[in-house]
Formats: structure tokens, sequence, C-alpha cells
């Protein structure tokens, strides 16, 4: 008896051992993967992870390419033809758009899962008493821009490339619309030194994800969610058919923790999907609105 | 001490720069213009004189308010502002880049060689940046404004930016008179309700009218600035006379000849008024029907005057290149689905 206490205490020592002699990550790898993440979104992006690839062995580079909309790997603008029909006429509605847009940071067109038609990753909410119709490039629609929340018009609408409206599937009450559309001018209003862009803090620190109710940091579809919420609505689906498997920010996620768990698959696994269901319900998709139960679909256009 | 030279210096090269750059106003009499005008409809460029001809495709879609022509003493060049890229583009005579420059805006509009540039952000209001475009395809600023302003409507002159738009909570419409150097003047304020103010640049002066936003009905006034030693002076509102009222004011306005012609609803079709105001008076003397809708005017070729015709509730795709024969008294359409 006192043997086998004896072999189980060893055998308990020995698996103590066993976990703190787990295999320590790359001595660099935080900050050579914060490298990438500060390179995201701008021409240097490419270059960052192919030097992440070659040092750990990664694949972030077929990744990135193969979720980049067609166009944008040949180069800017688009040349389809504006989407004329797209309705400006409801108050309230809401816009979004996929496929190649310069006007739109991709690091969003990359973050975003793209699951659906359209592979949209944009959004916005139309003001309808800023829409002018003898003047279509008037800043009428509520959505983030480069400092934080901002305006976009009619016309940079109309030349989007896959671009769905959708409307309220409730009985709108256009006085706590009215309030709802003004408390989110108030974020568009901000000066750039109160606010922020992104989905994440510090830019893009992925560990840092920016909740939906956080009003410092901003990005467009979280704008679109906010002008709901003040009204009372939350169309934030949650819907668990948007698959986050096909986001760059999983790309990044499994890359990041399969060279930091590279001795155990099943610790990869774990932490990236914690990782995933966590920021599901931190953050507001453009595919998350368009199967919001009170949002229905009244346009679509698909072009790529 | 250093802001004040600094202030002297600015002041001093403005001054010089508005004298060297005289903007006339844009009024206009028929027959004594002979240049052809240019119109701009998504991407595409015309040239529009006895004929249309088109001229080429842009890279991308412009606004007709952000496209403008450089005439030198020899020949004349393009500028248009690309709202994807953000840059102000000069281009020669077949679209061809020439100069392209960084202009980080949110709407640009293009008076002969003078820029009026809105923030891209809104940060306590759009910052309105003036531009002056130099001959060797430079730009240099001018003067800057912050305002609560969603820009509806504006005019450039020699001597600063009438501008006109509605506040931020869509409750009001101002009318600012900014001169560089200087806090921009409020000369009117009036409650917004569905419309849009548009500005019609005439001899003695501008007139401010509603466009409404949906074809209802809606209040009537127009606003009359006079111009006077280069600086507009707060309004006068003028009595509409006349027994068969329009239902609204629908689309932008112009002027030349002496008339005011000012697009309406009717409560079936949009038509165009001509308007003659004598001292605090103005007298509908004539309705043109089948005015399909103006929403760009260009300006004079010999006798007919040309605007962009569009109505976005009646097809949001329809465009028309159109004309009011000063002679036969008829508009005259051309029209373009895209």
């Amino acid at each position: 008896m006192k043997h086998v206490a004896g072999m189980l205490i060893v055998l308990l020592i020995f698996a103590g051992c066993a976990v703190n002699q787990e295999p320590t990550p790359p001595e660099n790898l935080d900050a050579d993967f914060a490298k990438v993440l500060e390179a995201l979104g701008t021409e240097n992006a490419l270059s960052a992870m192919e030097a992440f690839d070659e040092k750990y062995g990664t694949t972030l580079v077929q990744e990135y390419l193969n979720q980049q909309p067609a166009q944008s790997k040949i180069g800017s603008g688009s040349s389809y033809p504006p989407l004329s029909n797209m309705p400006f006429n409801r108050d309230g509605a809401v816009y979004l758009s996929g496929g190649t847009d310069g006007m739109v940071s991709s690091v969003i067109s990359w973050v975003a899962p793209k699951n659906f038609p359209g592979g949209y990753y944009h959004g916005a909410v139309l003001d309808l008493d800023k829409f002018d119709p003898n003047n279509l490039s008037a800043p009428a629609l509520e959505t983030a821009v480069a400092k934080g929340a901002g305006w976009e018009s009619a016309q940079d609408w109309m030349q989007k490339v896959n671009a769905a409206v959708l409307v309220p599937t409730f009985s709108v009450n256009q006085q706590k619309l009215n309030v709802a559309q003004q408390a989110a001018a108030y974020y568009c209003d901000l000066p750039g030194d109160q606010q922020k862009y992104g989905f994440f803090k510090n830019y893009v620190d992925i560990f840092n994800v920016v909740t939906k109710e956080d009003t410092y940091w901003w990005y467009c579809t979280k704008v679109v969610w906010y002008m709901y919420k003040y009204y009372g609505i939350d169309i934030d689906s949650n819907d668990t058919r948007v698959d986050f498997t096909t986001s760059g920010l999983y790309s990044l996620v499994k890359a990041y923790y399969n060279v930091r768990y590279f001795f155990n698959s099943s610790k990869v696994n774990a932490a990236v999907n914690a990782y995933i269901n966590d920021t599901r319900g931190k953050i507001v998709m453009a595919e998350e609105i368009m199967l919001s139960p009170y949002l229905t679909k009244v346009f679509e256009a698909i072009r790529e | 001490m250093k802001k004040l030279l600094q202030l002297v210096l600015f002041l001093i090269i403005a001054a010089n720069f508005l004298s060297k750059n005289t903007l006339p106003c844009s009024a206009q009499t028929a027959s004594e213009q002979s240049k052809p005008v240019y119109a701009v409809i998504q991407n595409k460029l015309f040239e529009l004189s006895e004929t249309i001809r088109p001229v080429g495709v842009f890279p991308c879609a412009v606004n007709q308010r952000a496209f403008g022509v450089l005439y030198t003493a020899h020949s004349s060049q393009f500028l248009y502002w690309d709202s994807g890229k953000l840059k102000l583009i000069v281009t020669d005579q077949k679209l061809r880049p020439i100069k392209e420059l960084a202009m980080l805006a949110s709407s640009v509009w293009i008076h002969a060689n003078m820029i009026l540039a809105v923030s891209r952000n809104w940060e306590n209001g759009f910052t309105f940046s003036l531009y002056n475009f130099q001959n060797n395809n430079s730009l240099s600023e001018l003067a800057s404004w912050k305002l609560d302003l969603f820009i509806s409507d504006c005019i450039v002159t020699a001597h600063g930016v009438l501008l006109a738009g509605g506040s931020k909570d869509d409750r009001f419409n101002y009318v600012y008179w900014c001169v560089p150097g200087k806090t921009p003047q409020l000369l009117a304020k009036t409650t917004k309700e569905k419309s849009f103010l548009k500005i019609i640049n005439a001899d003695t002066g501008a007139y401010v009218y509603e466009s409404a936003q949906t074809k209802t009905t809606h209040r009537l006034d127009i606003l009359f600035f006079p111009y006077e030693k280069n600086t507009y002076k707060p309004p006068i509102t003028l009595t509409l006379k006349q027994s068969n009222l329009p239902a609204c004011w629908y689309g932008s306005g112009f002027y030349f000849d002496n008339n005011l012609y000012v697009p309406a609803y009717n409560g079936k079709e949009i038509v165009l008024t001509r308007i003659q105001h004598k001292k605090t008076e103005l007298e509908i003397v004539k309705i043109y029907d089948n005015a399909y809708g103006v929403y760009s005017p260009l300006g004079l070729y010999k006798n007919k005057y040309w605007f962009v015709g569009y109505d976005y509730y009646s097809n949001p795709a329809k465009w028309s290149l159109s004309y009011l024969n000063v002679d036969t008294k008829l508009i005259v359409h051309n029209f373009f689905e895209f």
C-alpha cells in the first residue's frame, strides 16, 4: 500500500513537472504578431504577413489573398454602372455593401465574415431628412468614416459593387426614430480626439475587442446597431449561420495560436473557439444585421 | 505679435489673390455666350453646343458640381474631383490625367479656378476649405471655416462664398456669407421642413428658395440677398404674385436675361416657372410645361440654356441633357438611361 501511494506521489510530481515543462512559445511571437496587426489596412500588410509566414510557417498571405474581393487584386475603382434603382425612401432603412470598395477600410473587409452572397461587410443607416433628390451627393447616411462615426451620400452608395437595403419589419415610431438618429448623430459629430475608428482598441489589437456598448471606438455596422439600440431594438442577431471561420480575423487568430501552442492542436482549437465565441457576442457584423428578424430585405444587387 | 504679422500677411496675400482672380457673377445674357457648356452624367462627360458631343468617360462617377473647365489663352483643361481616390484631377481635353492632387473631402464644389472642399469628417461641424487652383497646377488654400451646415448649395464670388444648407438636427436652414480671414456671417435662418436651400446667382444679388424633398405642398418663399460693395447683404423676403401658384419649388433654378427660372411641381408634373423681380415683388410671367426636372443648370450656349434633367421619383435611372430654347420658348430633352 505504501508502495502504491509512493508511486502515485511520484506520478503526480511527474505530471506536475510535465505541465511546468510545456514548451514555451517562440520568444518574439507577440512582437512579430503585433507587426502584422499594425500593418493591416496599410500597403505594408502583405510584406508583414510574408515575414511572419516565413518565420513561423503560417499561411497568412495565402488566406489574405483568398479573402480579397476579385477586383481589388487588379486595381481600384468599380467599372459597374451605378445602382440607380437603389431606394432612398424609408427613414431608418439599413444599407449593407460588399465587394471591392475603395472607400471602406480593408481591415473591415478582411475581418468581417462573408458567408452569404454579396459578402457584406459595410453598413449605414438612412436619415431621410438629409436625402436631397436634387443633389444625390448630399451626406444622408450615418456610418463610420476615418475618424469614427460619420456620413456618406446616396451617390456613394449607388457606387457600391454589391449592396442590399433592409427596412424594419415593425411599425416605426417616427418620433422615436428621430431621437435615435440624433443620438447616433451625436457620435458622428464628435471630434477625432474624442473617438476612434476600429473593431479593436488601439486600432488592431485583436485581443482587445471593442464591445458594442463602448462609445469611444466606432465602426460602420456599430453605428447602425447603435441607432436601433437607442430606438429600443437590438438588430445584432448573433446568428450562428454567420460562420466566423470565413473571416480574416479567424485566419489571424488561428495563425497566432498555431504558433503559440504548436505542441497541442486541441489547445489551439480551444483557444481559437473561445476567442471567436467571445468576439461574436461583442461585435456586430453586417451579416449578423442582415439576418436580424427585425429587418427585411427590399433591395439587393450582387455583381461580384 | 507674430500672430498679428501672420494675419496681416495672410490678408495681403488673400487681397492680392482676390484682386487678380475675379470670378464674375454667372448671370448671363442670351446670344453673348458662344463657348460650349459641359455636362456630367454619372461617369460620362458631354460637350453641349448646337449639338451634344460625348467627350469621354471618367474612371469614376463625378458630380456635376465637382467638375470645372479651366480656360487658358490657347486651350482648356478639365478639373474634377474623384470621390473614390479623394483626389482633384486635372486632365487634358480627352480626359487624360495631367496632374493629381490629394483632396480629402466629402464633397467638392468647383467654380472656375476656385474650389470649395467640405471635410470628410464632421467635428463639431464640417470644415469648409476654399482653394485657388493656380496656373502651375497647384493649390493654394485661401481660407477655412467650420460650420454646423449640411451644404445644399453655394456660390463662390471673387470676395467670398455664399453657403446654404441645413443644420445637423434638420431643424433649420441657414445662409452664411464667408469671407477669407473673417468669421462667417449668418445672413438668414429659417425653419427646415423637408427642404433644401438652392441659390440662384443673378446680376444684383442671389435668390434663395427651398426645394422640397418630396413633391408635396410646401411654402414658396424666395429670399433676395442684395450684392453690394462685394458683399452679400441680409435678405429681403419677396412677395410672389400669382393666382395659380405651384405646390412647391423642386430642383435647381437659374437666371439669365433678367429673368429668374425656378423649377416647380404643380401637382401633376415638374414645370419651369419664369419669374420677374420688381422691387419687393416677384411675378410668374410664364410657366413651361414638360420640364422633367432641373437637377443641374449648366449655362447658355447662344439661344439655348442647357441643364441636366433628372427626376429621382419618376425614374432614378433616367437622365436628360435638356435645354430651354430662348427663341421658341420650348424645352427639349435628350434622355439617357443608366
